[in-house]
């Protein structure tokens, strides 16, 4: 299904750039208040210049699937059994779903032609869009999921969104996931060999679907398309956003 | 090798469409394929039931059914127990008892499911040699063609024909899945689709899954007008319903839906996702009632493409610029950055052409102590990885044509063949075998004739012996040759003539690279653009100039507007404002720039040029930082300026960063300034035939497997402008080519990079390599997934930088510099 990117948290966009004084928060959109620093100031003006070129180039796409979840010897698996999610995380992440369901999204593979080409150009414009673009995607899957909350049935609640990767729950896993939905064929997103998605700019998720209301952990790292590549992380810090 | 055309182009020449069959996968779900189940399985498990859906087809009025296939090769099969050869034996002998000598069977191939470099890592041989065991399986086990379908990458559907061309003798259908806006996932237009498909002398082309028939017929009536080729479609059944998660047709509309492109000729139809043997039957009664259908074949081309890439297409008519500027003939910066394989400066001179209008490019890596056949296609991957314009491939060396044509993504233009034997030999097979378009010379062992007659007389030769090739009159692209005027005062008549007399003889494209005209003139550009002049109205139809010269582009645009080829100015228009600075530039004081009142606020009168350098540097302001470099390069020695200016400016800016009081978008715009100023420095060592500044050599490559290369882009620009050389190889390295590289260059330090704990062993294996092979180069490694702890520790890597200014720091402690 194609989607369109509404809306770029900036201050997400910022926190992706490493500005690590800068709280999300200080600049209040709307409100006219903003506590902010030239430096966030001109970096925000460019963003919102290099986010019309991230529009123009995205063409978005999602979709999702409901999956049956068994439980064999206190594992857990997709399916009647023959897909395993292996480790503790899942396990936290899904352990009040009867059932789960496979999201998945990209910006297409255009706009990493966009920022393979810009890193020749003009490097910094690169990595500002990158960051961009890191963030627009969590923008699609927002709205992906809007469309399943709208699909629920009475009584189901669904549990964030928890990605391969994050956790122990192996990166391997997105070629399966990516298999069972026909992610080739219905958004042309692929998996490498070592399981990266190509399009870069991709998230593929898991949400378990529960019969209560679920604790939420959005803004978490799990759901950060930077986990992979996060300075924060690497210094053993949590960035800002994350509360 | 005898190509077996069956009687498939005989059946087309009568004025039905022939019926494929529909869908397998939804048959085979109806039939309660489970999900997370591979289709290809039933093959051995199920092949009573594949075969009844074959029967159930023909039954319907199949008369072409696709095997069970479509994701049967190695890399899908990986893991599930299954191989390749196995699948692809029985579900072709399923498929040949069903249709017993009422259908031919086609051998079913689809996407890999990976994609190939450079969006993703799987190799074109790796694509060449997946698909080429399918098809030996399949050709062996009975198929009578064989037919890529859905398919969304055009290098991906390119090795896939060559891999049938080479191996087998099947007749090939080709067909590619476009989104509405008639391009694929991977950005390629039906254009892109053709060129590659009929240049590569597929039997069949079309159109198949992601749209119903009512969608997809605009496209069809788009291919139709390409090519003279059989057309297929297979539509979905309709768009994907919401509420039903089914297809939103009914077999009858389908039927109807499909009249628009049955009374277009298409020669070939069936149906993909969501149809069964009652849309054949559909399909089938309204091909009836619809009798006779006008011929599919023989319609001819209506529009010609001249060249392509994977996502744009140069169609005849008009004038096109073709960039000159990727020839190292006398450009000692060119040269140079040949030489050290430094191919990031070829690149960013091809996307500075792209962005001056051209909408071609030549590309000559010719020159002395240059491995052309290696060199060649590695900067053809490069430049396709960036730069979406076709490619001119310009080389006199016959294996480097061969090798860069086999890789190159699109329809290409070879540069060139002339009239003498060994060329005409050589080279147009080449053109054949790749479908390229094929500049022809007017000249042979005598030498260039004076007179256009003459000319023309090697001209026949070449159109003779390529038409008996099976090369189309349309391909040939005649460049008349430019002689400078200065010598022989009738060369630019003697070139028009010879335009003139080959285009009303043949009716060729044209081509001409216009500046030789003025060589050892004065006032080379007025001359010039005279000459190029004369030639558009001549009826040129390629120029080949340097887009980068505002008045050859200026008069081309407008003369676009004149000629009505632009309604409303609009690129006109666009041009100007592209090229806003240059006028004013030109107004301001004639050429000669200077940073003057223009500039920003940062760079202020008063101050010294080398404090105003500095201050540029750290304000990120990039064309300031090259004009001062340059002025002050007048006064100054090359090493001092990188001395006391750069290096000073770029620590206080690291130390900025690390200090949390500049960011990562500042420290890279100082970066790139500050290599604005070294690129200035460079020019002028070259031109001066002076040894580069080089505090060292440093090797960087992101592990195999791993395509996350933007911080090891940061690290190597920030490196750049500390004076160190990089050797970059790239991202999704292999083992061996890094460790070749240490060695072959003495390299004392090497930088690795992964993102992804997957990739961690590449990270592993490459290091243990580069221990055995070099154990004196130090190794400092860095990327998200690494801690330091785990780098020194488990890695055994002798250091790890968390960001690009540590690498710096790492590599001054390893080299010295100046500054210590």
């Amino acid at each position: 299904m194609d989607y369109k990117i509404e809306y770029i948290d900036e201050s997400d966009v910022l926190r992706y750039l490493g500005f690590k004084n800068f709280r999300a928060g200080v600049v209040k959109r709307g409100t006219g208040e903003t506590e902010t620093s030239p430096e966030v100031e001109a970096t925000l003006k460019e963003v919102r210049e290099m986010a019309g070129e991230i529009l123009r180039v995205a063409r978005p796409k999602g979709i999702y699937q409901r999956i049956p979840l068994t439980r064999r010897d206190g594992e857990f698996y997709l399916l009647d059994g023959s897909l395993h999610l292996p480790g503790k995380s899942i396990k936290h992440h899904l352990k009040e779903s009867h059932e789960v369901i496979l999201i998945t999204g990209t910006l297409g593979i255009a706009v990493d032609q966009y920022l393979r080409s810009t890193q020749l150009t003009d490097m910094k414009r690169a990595v500002m869009s990158d960051s961009i673009a890191s963030v627009a995607i969590e923008n699609i899957l927002d709205q992906v999921q809007e469309e399943i909350e709208q699909s629920l049935g009475d009584g189901e609640y669904l549990t964030d969104r928890f990605a391969p990767g994050y956790g122990d729950l192996p990166i391997g896993l997105n070629g399966r996931l990516a298999g069972l939905l026909d992610t080739k064929r219905q958004i042309g997103l692929t998996v490498s060999a070592s399981g990266i998605m190509i399009p870069r700019k991709s998230v593929m998720a898991i949400i378990g679907v529960a019969d209560r209301p679920q604790g939420k952990f959005a803004r978490g790292c799990a759901n950060c398309t930077m986990k992979e590549d996060c300075s924060f992380n690497k210094a053993g810090e949590i960035c800002k956003g994350t509360n | 090798m005898q190509r077996n055309k069956l009687r498939l182009n005989e059946e087309t020449a009568t004025h039905t469409a022939i019926l494929l069959d529909g869908a397998m996968g939804t048959m085979l779900q109806q039939a309660g394929l489970p999900l997370g189940v591979r289709p290809e399985s039933y093959n051995l498990d199920f092949p009573e039931a594949i075969e009844g859906i074959h029967k159930s087809y023909i039954e319907a009025g199949s008369r072409i059914i696709y095997t069970n296939t479509f994701g049967a090769n190695s890399h899908k099969l990986q893991g599930t127990g299954l191989n390749t050869k196995e699948v692809v034996e029985s579900a072709v002998k399923i498929a040949k008892r069903a249709a017993g000598d009422m259908a031919k069977v086609a051998l079913d191939i689809g996407p890999i499911g990976e994609m190939l470099a450079p969006n993703g890592t799987l190799s074109f041989d790796e694509a060449y040699e997946i698909f080429k065991e399918m098809l030996v399986c399949g050709e062996k086990a009975g198929a009578d063609l064989v037919v890529f379908e859905t398919m969304t990458d055009l290098l991906e559907v390119k090795a896939g024909i060559l891999a049938a061309k080479e191996n087998t003798a099947l007749p090939v259908f080709v067909t590619m899945t476009f989104e509405k806006n008639g391009r694929t996932f991977e950005g390629t237009p039906i254009e892109a689709m053709v060129s590659v498909a009929a240049g590569m002398g597929c039997d069949a082309v079309g159109i198949n899954c992601s749209l119903g028939p009512r969608e997809i017929a605009p496209l069809i009536k788009r291919v139709k007008a390409l090519t003279d080729l059989p057309v297929i479609v297979k539509a979905n059944a309709g768009l994907p319903n919401l509420e039903t998660g089914g297809y939103d047709l009914q077999p009858d509309t389908y039927a109807e839906e499909s009249v628009e492109a049955l009374l277009d000729g298409v020669a070939y139809i069936g149906g993909c996702c969501g149809t069964d043997p009652e849309f054949i039957r559909r399909l089938k009664g309204k091909i009836e009632e619809l009798q006779p259908i006008p011929p599919s074949v023989g319609g001819g081309v209506k529009e010609h493409i001249i060249a392509s890439s994977a996502t744009k297409a140069v169609m005849a008519g008009g004038v096109h610029v073709t960039g000159e500027r990727l020839n190292p003939t006398g450009k000692p910066r060119l040269q140079e950055a040949l030489a050290n394989e430094s191919f990031d400066y070829i690149l960013k001179q091809a996307l500075e052409q792209a962005d001056a209008g051209a909408a071609i490019l030549d590309v000559n890596v010719g020159h002395p102590g240059i491995d052309e056949a290696r060199v060649l296609p590695a900067v053809v991957l490069l430049l396709q990885s960036v730069c979406d314009l076709p490619l001119q491939l310009d080389t006199a060396k016959v294996n480097a044509m061969a090798a860069a044509l086999r890789v190159y993504n699109g329809k290409a233009i070879v540069n060139s063949v002339n009239g003498k034997e060994s060329s005409m030999a050589q080279i147009l097979p080449l053109v054949k075998k790749y479908g390229a378009s094929v500049i022809a010379l007017p000249l042979d062992d005598d030498g260039i004739p004076e007179t256009a007659e003459g000319r023309l007389q090697i001209i026949d030769k070449i159109v003779g012996r390529a038409e008996a090739l099976g090369i189309p009159r349309r391909d040939i692209i005649l460049d008349a040759l430019t002689m400078t005027v200065s010598a022989q005062g009738d060369s630019a008549l003697v070139t028009l003539k010879t335009m003139d007399l080959v285009r009303a003889k043949y009716g060729l494209l044209t081509s001409l690279g216009v500046s030789n005209i003025s060589f050892g003139a004065p006032n080379r550009p007025a001359l010039n653009l005279a000459f190029l002049t004369l030639a558009l109205d001549h009826g040129l139809d390629l120029a080949l100039i340097n887009p980068n010269q505002l008045s050859m582009m200026e008069m081309i645009a407008g003369r676009r507007v004149l000629l009505n080829q632009d309604p409303s100015m609009k690129a006109y228009i666009r041009f100007m404002e592209v090229n806003a600075g240059q006028y004013q530039a030109a107004a301001a004081g004639g050429g000669n720039q200077s940073p003057g009142k223009g500039t920003k606020q940062a760079v202020m009168e008063g101050h010294t040029p080398e404090d105003r350098l500095s201050l540029a540097i750290r304000q990120g302001l990039k064309t300031e930082t090259g004009l001062l470099t340059g002025e002050i390069l007048q006064t100054m020695d090359a090493n001092l300026v990188v001395e006391t200016i750069l290096i000073p400016a770029l620590d206080r800016v690291g130390k900025d960063f690390e200090a949390g009081t500049l960011f990562l978008p500042q420290l890279i715009a100082a970066a790139t300034s500050a290599q604005e100023a070294f690129e200035k420095i460079k020019e002028k060592l070259a031109l001066e035939k002076k040894a580069s500044i080089s505090r060292g050599s440093i090797l960087l490559a992101t592990v195999k497997g791993d395509i996350h290369d933007i911080g090891k882009n940061i690290v190597k620009v920030v490196l750049e402008n500390y004076g160190f050389d990089i050797i970059d190889l790239g991202r999704d390295v292999p083992v061996e080519n890094v460790a070749r590289k240490a060695v072959e260059k003495n390299i004392k330090l090497v930088g690795l990079s992964a993102l992804m704990t997957t990739t961690l062993d590449s990270m592993h294996e490459t290091i243990r390599a580069l221990r055995e092979s070099c154990p004196e180069a130090k190794i400092m490694v860095g990327g998200a997934v690494l801690t330091r702890n785990y780098a020194l520790n488990t890695l055994k890597a002798d250091y790890y930088a968390k960001d690009a200014t540590e690498g710096v720091a790492i590599a001054k402690g390893i080299f010295g510099g100046w500054d210590q």
